[in-house]
């Protein structure tokens, strides 16, 4: 459980969250969205522990004990490690500081990383897969994960979500995914939260969602819509709107479109660059 | 974490040692010198000083520089670790070779040098200091050379009021109080400066976070020296009247 409770926070003069407020349940699978210097990895900076906040509170389950940093997984958007330590000097620091009895280095060997290679001679794709490891190895009940598994190839990042998902299978372990690949994750993701000037724009259901928002073909706006975003053809256009009742569709003139995670999010962050 | 840490330290007095290097070239030397009497053992004892010199500032100075250049500082706060902890584990192996290099020094070169002790404490905990503020070794150095310069003054500003106030010591431990009570006053404000700063710091640039900093250096040095001002004057004619 991540409890989020008038939560301030500002980078020198720029406010970026002020009273911001959020809960997220035990075992919650969460993406959080939004456009670019909203504040998104901001916020899992801050669920880390790696930013303080200006004022406001945030609390962690109980029984995750006195520092919950110890159960906390965190792989930011840079990777920060040491990078001129090799991996076997790098798993030792890890191993000493969260008292580790043994570390499973099966995913390390898989990825091709050797023990006595630099942390700067890795790939980004291996770093992650790296970084991903030394977490697993705490048995995190919270994973913070930023968009970093974009830039990593196709192989790794599905090693990367299968991880991820045998994590899952095994207990409850709350998750909190920034702009990730919406693709790769879809079938993981139970809530959407979308970021707007530092307050929740959205916050839904994945499945909630889906059924709120759609994709209109037609030639007339549909006036009585909120229309998130639109692209304009020359004979007709495509609106994205939120939310969508059911009962409006008889008023609806044109054809009534399903969308996947990937359009949802890119209609709400188009609406934003519109 | 104390095990990288130590490494760390002693890769830091490794690059140090490099001084002794010069110590070959100090022998065609001293060869060369020969005819004007300048023995082997004041150049071994010149490179000795300038190694522990170099190891206290720049064992000091270098102490954020592994999280400063790795970007390192984020996977460092999202360990499990107090502020404390990590400090203490920086600090710890960094001491304790200064304090063996300083005991070595008793054995090579004599027990003066033990006695002028605090001068190392002080540029080493000068450096640690400044390290947060500054991410130049270069500028640091330059750093450590005023807050020295301060302590030296200090020093003898204090050894002529303790004169003044008629308290006399036999004069070694006369000397070792003066010394500690100098390194206090100046190094109480820059580790309270310091610690008041990294206890608090997050990932965000070090520059927005440096407020506390300054606002505990910048007025104490600033009153270290009006502090020294203030009676250097009369310091300057006590040592002129050939008192001390």
């Amino acid at each position: 459980m991540i409890e989020i409770e008038g939560l301030s926070f500002s980078y020198g003069k720029t406010k970026i969250f002020r009273d911001f407020n959020l809960r997220i349940p035990k075992g919650q699978v969460c993406l959080i969205t939004g456009i670019n210097g909203v504040g998104k990895s901001t916020l899992l900076r801050l669920m880390a522990g790696v930013l303080r906040p200006a004022k406001g509170e945030i609390r962690f389950d109980p029984n995750m004990g006195a520092d919950p940093r110890r159960k906390i997984g965190f792989i930011s958007d840079v990777l920060s490690l040491y990078e001129s330590l090799t991996i076997a000097r790098a798993i030792d620091l890890h191993k000493s500081v969260y008292a580790l009895p043994s570390f499973d280095d099966s995913l390390i060997r898989h990825a091709k990383i050797g023990r006595d290679q630099k942390i700067k001679e890795l790939s980004t794709g291996q770093r992650t897969i790296f970084h991903l490891s030394l977490i697993l190895s705490i048995e995190p009940e919270i994973l913070l994960i930023d968009e970093i598994i974009h830039s990593i190839d196709a192989y790794l990042r599905k090693v990367f979500l299968e991880q991820i998902v045998q994590l899952l299978l095994k207990r409850p372990v709350t998750v909190v995914m920034v702009n990730v690949n919406f693709h790769d994750i879809e079938h993981l993701v139970e809530r959407v939260i979308l970021l707007k000037s530092g307050k929740i724009a959205v916050d839904e259901n994945i499945e909630e969602l889906k059924a709120k928002v759609k994709k209109i073909i037609s030639g007339s706006r549909p006036e009585f819509l909120n229309i998130l975003s639109q692209i304009d053809y020359s004979d007709h256009s495509e609106f994205y709107v939120y939310p969508y009742t059911d009962d409006l569709k008889e008023k609806i003139e044109g054809e009534i479109v399903d969308l996947n995670l990937t359009e949802i999010v890119s209609a709400f962050i188009g609406g934003e660059y519109a | 974490m104390l095990k990288k840490e130590c490494l760390e330290a002693i890769k830091k007095l490794l690059e140090s040692l490099i001084i002794l290097i010069v110590i070959p070239l100090a022998i065609v030397w001293d060869k060369l010198v020969a005819h004007n009497g300048w023995p082997y053992a004041d150049i071994f004892k010149g490179g000795f000083i300038a190694t522990l010199v170099i190891y206290a500032v720049y064992a000091g100075a270098t102490i954020l520089l592994p999280e400063k250049r790795d970007r390192a500082f984020e996977y460092l706060f999202s360990l499990p670790l107090t502020r404390s902890r990590i400090i203490m584990a920086k600090v710890l192996p960094r001491f304790v070779i200064l304090a063996i290099l300083l005991l070595l020094s008793a054995v090579f070169i004599g027990p003066e040098l033990l006695a002028a002790g605090m001068i190392f404490i002080v540029l080493f905990f000068g450096a640690v200091s400044l390290s947060i503020a500054v991410n130049s070794v270069i500028l640091n150095l330059i750093g450590v050379a005023f807050l020295f310069s301060a302590f030296l003054q200090c020093f003898n500003v204090l050894s002529y009021l303790l004169w003044k106030l008629g308290l006399k010591f036999p004069s070694e431990l006369g000397s070792i109080f003066v010394q500690l009570c100098s390194a206090l006053l100046l190094l109480i404000p820059l580790w309270l400066a310091f610690w008041s700063t990294f206890k608090k710091l997050d990932v965000k640039p070090i520059r927005l976070q440096m407020r506390t900093y300054y606002s505990i250096l910048l007025p104490s040095l600033a009153g270290l020296v009006a502090f020294i001002l203030l009676f250097y004057k009369k310091y300057m004619s006590w040592i002129m009247a050939g008192r001390r």
